[in-house]
């Protein structure tokens, strides 16, 4: 049966939903947020991370404290995905690099590997039903000391964090070195 | 739908089968799949690679020999990805950082580029007509981490690689140890 403008769109939806579902986790658990984890997961998803093996609560404690405990910072980035939607149910492939500064400092830990999930829908929703992680490579590096500064922005394991501020805002203080260095001081910005 | 709705409808569409061919030729580079390397690519295209130039298949032949003599390992991730289309003809141009374990087991090579393609519309399907590879930035880094236990399923070069799996499912041993931790067994 030929496909309809209307069935195409539909697909398009979905891929970007299952897209958005895979970049919710990677923003979730680098910022530690306990509830938008739960988001990404169906309630009785089952998630494989090397030797992890558990449903979604015990994932999110796993992975919260596996980081609070080797890293000082970190960044999930999602580069290649592809995936096959038949039905109510997708197959997806995400690479991942991670990226960890560990707690010494003086160490950046780089991974390279692959989310594999099964995502379902559900009530209209895409989210993941099993993940299992595949790993190709792992490399330590010297991490580069950089003082942030008082005007920098700086990301915060939880809500504190500027990418959860709805509309965002110049903080006060950087607004009025602007306006101080002849700025436009747009309150929009 | 109206008739600007659905040539916006197609401009999504074409954007995305751009996207996903050049996500399939990393994919198959990275599972030394030749069939699907191949696919990202019109049978008469050509392939400038570094010192390499010549059609698809030689570029499938090349690319896979070349990967299996220098490395155990290698992903090629794209990050920022654009794409002109006019007409039946797109420019694409897709960031890339190609993460390679050399065969030593401990040297890892990152090399950062850009593929620059010609994407060519025929007979409905977006395939890669020309690929230029430029290679921006390169460092080393010592991965002998990675020679520690992980614990972690490990990527092949073929068709048992974990991603080829439908349904993906957990093996046995890990349902059992999900049965004995007390949760309901799903599955």
């Amino acid at each position: 049966m030929p496909e309809t403008s209307s069935s195409k769109l539909q697909t398009l939806l979905d891929r970007q939903a299952i897209r958005d579902c895979i970049y919710r986790y990677a923003r979730a658990v680098d910022r530690h947020d306990e509830e938008l984890i739960a988001t990404v997961f169906h309630a009785d998803a089952v998630d494989n991370h090397g030797a992890f093996v558990g449903r979604v609560p015990h994932f999110i404690e796993w992975v919260n404290g596996l980081h609070e405990a080797r890293c000082i910072s970190h960044s999930h980035n999602i580069t290649c995905h592809s995936c096959e939607i038949s039905g109510g149910v997708a197959h997806a492939e995400s690479y991942i690099c991670w990226v960890l500064g560990l707690v010494d400092g003086r160490t950046v830990h780089f991974g390279s590997g692959r989310y594999l999930d099964r995502l379902e829908r559900r009530n209209g929703e895409w989210r993941i039903a099993v993940r299992r992680v595949v790993t190709e490579l792992r490399f330590n590096t010297d991490a580069v000391a950089f003082e942030a500064s008082e005007r920098s922005a700086h990301g915060t394991w939880d809500r504190n964090d500027p990418s959860y501020q709805g509309r965002l805002r110049l903080p006060a203080r950087l607004q009025q070195d602007r306006m101080a260095a002849g700025g436009s001081g747009s309150p929009a910005i | 739908m109206t008739e600007s709705n659905e040539s916006e409808l197609q401009l999504l569409l074409d954007r995305q089968d751009i996207l996903d061919c050049v996500s399939r030729c990393c994919r198959g580079i990275d599972r030394h799949d030749a069939a699907l390397i191949a696919s990202a690519f019109h049978p008469d295209a050509v392939v400038n690679d570094g010192d390499f130039v010549g059609d698809a298949p030689e570029f499938v032949e090349w690319v896979n020999k070349s990967n299996a003599e220098i490395n155990l390992a290698h992903t090629h991730n794209i990050t920022c990805h654009f794409a002109e289309i006019d007409g039946d003809i797109a420019y694409a141009e897709s960031y890339q950082m190609q993460i390679c374990r050399r065969n030593d087991a401990a040297t890892i090579v990152v090399t950062g580029g850009r593929m620059i393609d010609r994407f060519e519309r025929r007979n409905g399907e977006w395939k890669v007509a020309l690929r230029r590879v430029i290679s921006d930035w390169r460092f080393q880094a010592d991965g002998s981490v990675y020679n520690l236990p992980d614990g972690y399923v490990h990527g092949t070069w073929d068709k048992s690689d974990l991603s080829y799996q439908r349904p993906l499912q957990l093996p046995a041993n890990l349902l059992q140890e999900l049965e004995a931790k007390g949760k309901p067994r799903s599955d």
